[in-house]
């Protein structure tokens, strides 16, 4: 495969939620969620999505991850389209692309311990894995991300919020993907744990290769883990670019509205005129 | 004047575990009309702190120490005293404008519920007067009938809604937990807005609750910073930020991303603290960060840091803090 | 490590602590109480009764309670308490298997409803909706009225109308799960809708059924009664609980512990499973809402 290709190219994706019917017999009315949105990911790359609610963000990383089915556009993840491919291809291309979530107690079955729940993807991508390389393996990810190999016998519960958040990452790591797509993975951190996993992105990301979608509301977090920025708001792109460029000399009003409303330390607050 | 005067607070709390010790000797000062921020993470026990001053702790907290309010000790007060205070004098705004609210009444009567039941005000009055908070918390009519109902608002918007139905009885103090943390940065903003607004003009008390050190900068004239259930430091809002004494503070201070026009950090990497906060029923004997702390010394081990003042107005609980100036 | 080992110590987390809570429930240990009692009675008595339960001996016929005969005899001698015994496992074997028919083809039918929406789940539901509008008690009567009475025919009965319970329990938990993170987490790992449904779902709704199982059995307990009091489920000489109540109704007068202590047994077992259900229950909704 050619190395200098895209790993992931995103293009006019468009994406309608059905609401519940109002009326009897007219047709259900829509929701876009998504609205003509492209974007190019090279490897190793990181890419920061940013918006509000109901920018449409999270339905973009779920899209990008072949779980939702957009009404027009191209997914194309390591030159293939994800959504023209066949159920078994794309199950195979998963090995490529994972995705860490945004809350940690939400993201772990509870039920399973932790090596069983770190080896899933494992375990559903790749056939034939003896019972030894898979325990290596599972033990090689949990160390990648500072938790222990004695952690695989344990369960969600018994670890605190900012490790349960590892383990997820460890579980995006473990077929070696190309892309990790990270959907306000440390928003529900305290702002010390939040320091330790935003570092853990960037070693792993050195160390692996690893290009990023992450999705995000907090700009201060973007700043300091992409290095690219996409703006959205009610699922169009209304902003893209490097993300120092972006954050200092904002184009968009909206943009510019966004990163005015930032809490700043030595900063008074200024006052927002914009209606409720 | 002091409003509020909390002193040696300490909440125990029974778990099948044994009894684990939530709060531990905090105390701090509010001065009427004054703001204080309460900044901390996780399991500080700042929202324990809340509670307790409202008298709404769980069944199983027991709580020593004493809260005067008004010159009255709250933790001393039978729950009818307390019920007539809680709204009337004292009000909190929660986390979660979602359930705060309840979902089956208009917004205009839950704000005109306040007003009846403690002010006694007849129905066509009260309703006057919900209509007129709301109009001043940014929900005016027509577009903002006092007849919708939760569901029908923004995040932002029920938030607001929480403040009016908080404003209603013209407290002296108004406690806000974390009330920014789960809206858009854009509401989060108006709300901080709309909560300075109201407080000099009504010359309300506000004890703000976050883990948000930005947000305490810019809102607050006095501040405490809690860890593991203690206060580790206080004071003026300006002189902690210029001085950042204890090393939690510190530390805390560089895990944060930085102002977006600050200079990156090396290689990109923050500063974070290594290490968790303490299991309240596995707490140190001695200095309770001495275990991630990177000036932590033998002297820190056999007992909790007693406060020091370090300046008039500032205080620290920690036997090595830091004496220079922080980089901000 | 501190602490005894004590049976709590030796299960998983999850279960050890479900243990330590159960302990100190009333309803729970008084339920679990009565069950292992009943159990155990069912038990002994395929090994051994007091008296042979279908041994007649008219000169003692309708003996109130006494040293020789615990509970007394009924209209043929026969020995009350051996035939309560008796017919402790009957309505057990019946109940369990009915139950288990309920459960072994709800449950799945409820996930699959869930785990694949659209037509499919349409189509289960309305079936569901079907069954359970006819009264259960009388249809259970027009089935065993159609297939004919007896013991087996009275367990596809009872069976018939748990199939609906379980089913629309599984899928409404079901539904709610498949919105949680960690099965889309699976999703994202490339398994399939059966393999998520079986290694996500099911453990996770599991004390769910069991407490509806808890609950369906004694309702299955007393529709049991309720048929063979009819005559419509096992057929004598097999002894069971609701045949014995029918045969007493006559002999009230004369001997009223003929109807008191099948009764009995029968308000005891129900009371008993209920209290079970509504403490397992409560064991396990605080739990479900507790932060972690």
């Amino acid at each position: 495969m050619n190395s200098t290709a895209p790993l992931l190219q995103v293009e006019h994706l468009t994406l309608d939620y059905r609401l519940p019917r109002r009326r009897l017999f007219a047709p259900p009315p829509h929701h876009r969620a998504l609205d003509d949105v492209s974007l190019t990911l090279a490897r190793g790359e990181s890419l920061a999505v940013v918006g509000e609610s109901g920018s449409g963000k999270s339905t973009l990383a779920r899209t990008v991850l072949a779980l939702e089915r957009p009404q027009a556009g191209r997914v194309v993840l390591l030159g293939r389209d994800v959504f023209a491919l066949p159920a078994d291809e794309l199950r195979k291309l998963r090995r490529h692309a994972q995705m860490v979530f945004q809350d940690p107690y939400g993201s772990l079955d509870p039920r399973r311990k932790v090596g069983w729940i770190v080896a899933e993807p494992l375990d559903a991508l790749e056939q034939g894995v003896e019972s030894a390389e898979r325990r290596a393996r599972i033990t090689e990810t949990l160390q990648s991300v500072g938790l222990q190999s004695g952690d695989a016998d344990k369960f969600p519960h018994e670890f605190s919020g900012g490790q349960r958040q590892r383990i997820a990452i460890a579980r995006a790591l473990i077929t070696r993907p190309a892309l990790i797509v990270a959907d306000e993975a440390v928003s529900a951190l305290d702002v010390s744990v939040q320091a330790q996993v935003l570092n853990l992105f960037m070693d792993l990301r050195e160390r692996l290769g690893l290009g990023y979608l992450f999705i995000s509301h907090d700009l201060a977090v973007v700043r300091q883990v992409a290095d690219r920025v996409m703006v959205l708001r009610d699922g169009r792109v209304v902003e893209e670019g490097e993300v120092e460029g972006v954050f200092r000399a904002p184009q968009h009003p909206y943009t510019r509205a966004l990163l005015a409303a930032v809490p700043r330390i030595g900063v008074p607050r200024r006052r927002i005129t914009a209606a409720p | 004047m002091t409003l509020l005067s909390v002193r040696d607070l300490s909440v125990t709390l029974e778990t099948p575990e044994g009894p684990a010790p939530i709060l531990e000797d905090v105390g701090f000062d509010l001065a009427a009309g004054g703001s204080l921020g309460l900044v901390g993470e996780s399991g500080c026990g700042k929202s324990m702190t809340a509670l307790a001053v409202m008298g709404l702790l769980p069944e199983r907290a027991v709580a020593t120490g004493e809260i005067v309010f008004e010159g009255r000790n709250l933790l001393a007060l039978p729950e009818g005293a307390l019920c007539k205070l809680r709204g009337r004098r004292l009000a909190m705004v929660f986390q979660e404008p979602m359930t705060a609210l309840n979902p089956v009444k208009t917004i205009g009567a839950q704000v005109a519920e306040g007003l009846r039941w403690h002010l006694g005000l007849g129905r066509g009055e009260a309703e006057a007067r919900a209509v007129r908070l709301l109009d001043r918390v940014g929900l005016p009519r027509p577009r903002f009938a006092p007849g919708l109902y939760p569901h029908q608002l923004s995040g932002g918007q029920r938030q607001r809604v929480v403040i009016a139905m908080a404003l209603a009885c013209d407290p002296a103090l108004l406690i806000a937990d974390e009330p920014t943390t789960a809206l858009d940065v854009t509401s989060q903003a108006a709300i901080l807005d709309l909560l300075a607004e109201v407080a000099a003009e009504a010359g309300l008390a506000l004890l703000l609750i976050t883990h948000d050190l930005a947000v305490v900068w810019q809102n607050t004239r006095s501040m405490i910073v809690m860890y593991a259930g203690r206060v580790v430091e206080r004071g003026g809002t300006h002189e902690v930020f210029a001085r950042m004494a204890h090393p939690y503070s510190r530390g805390l201070f560089a895990a944060s991303p930085g102002a977006l026009d600050a200079v990156l950090p090396p290689g990109r990497r923050l500063a974070a603290i290594p290490g968790l906060v303490p299991d309240p029923l596995h707490r140190p004997a001695g200095c309770v960060f001495a275990g991630r702390c990177p000036r932590a010394a033998a002297d820190c081990l056999p007992a909790q840091p007693a406060e020091r003042r370090l300046a008039p107005g500032h205080a620290v609980a920690c036997l090595h803090p830091h004496l220079e100036a922080t980089p901000a | 490590m501190p602490g005894d080992i004590g049976p709590g110590e030796a299960l998983a987390p999850a279960w050890r602590e479900y243990w330590m809570r159960g302990r100190s429930s009333a309803g729970v240990v008084i339920g679990l109480a009565v069950t292992t009692l009943l159990v155990a009675v069912a038990l002994v008595s395929l090994v051994w009764t007091p008296y042979q339960v279908d041994v007649m001996d008219i000169p003692v016929k309708l003996q109130a309670p006494s040293a020789a005969h615990w509970l007394g005899t009924d209209q043929f001698g026969r020995d009350v308490l051996s035939r309560l015994m008796a017919g402790a496992v009957n309505s057990i074997a019946v109940s369990l298997v009915a139950v288990g028919i309920g459960a072994g083809l709800g449950v799945p039918l409820g996930a699959l409803a869930a785990a694949r929406r659209g037509i499919i789940e349409e189509v289960v539901m309305r079936f569901n909706d079907f069954t359970f509008a006819f009264p259960a008690l009388l249809s259970a009567v027009m089935i065993t009225a159609i297939l004919g009475p007896g013991a087996v025919n009275s367990i596809i009965a009872i069976g018939i109308f748990n199939i609906p319970v379980f089913a629309r329990l599984t899928r409404g938990a079901s539904l709610s799960l498949w919105q949680r993170d960690f099965v889309l987490a699976a999703r994202v790992a490339g398994k399939g809708r059966t393999r998520i449904t079986a290694e996500h779902i099911l453990p996770n709704i599991a004390s769910l059924l069991i407490v509806q199982m808890t609950i369906q059995f004694a309702l299955a307990i007393l529709a049991e009664a309720g048929l063979s009091y009819l005559g419509l489920g096992t057929q004598p000489p097999a002894p069971s609980w609701g045949k014995m109540l029918n045969e007493a109704q006559t002999l009230m007068y004369m001997a009223p512990q003929l109807a008191i202590f099948p009764g009995l047994a029968i308000m005891g077992t129900v009371l008993g499973l209920n209290l079970l259900g509504d403490g397992l229950r409560d064991l396990l909704d605080p739990r479900l809402r507790r932060l972690r």
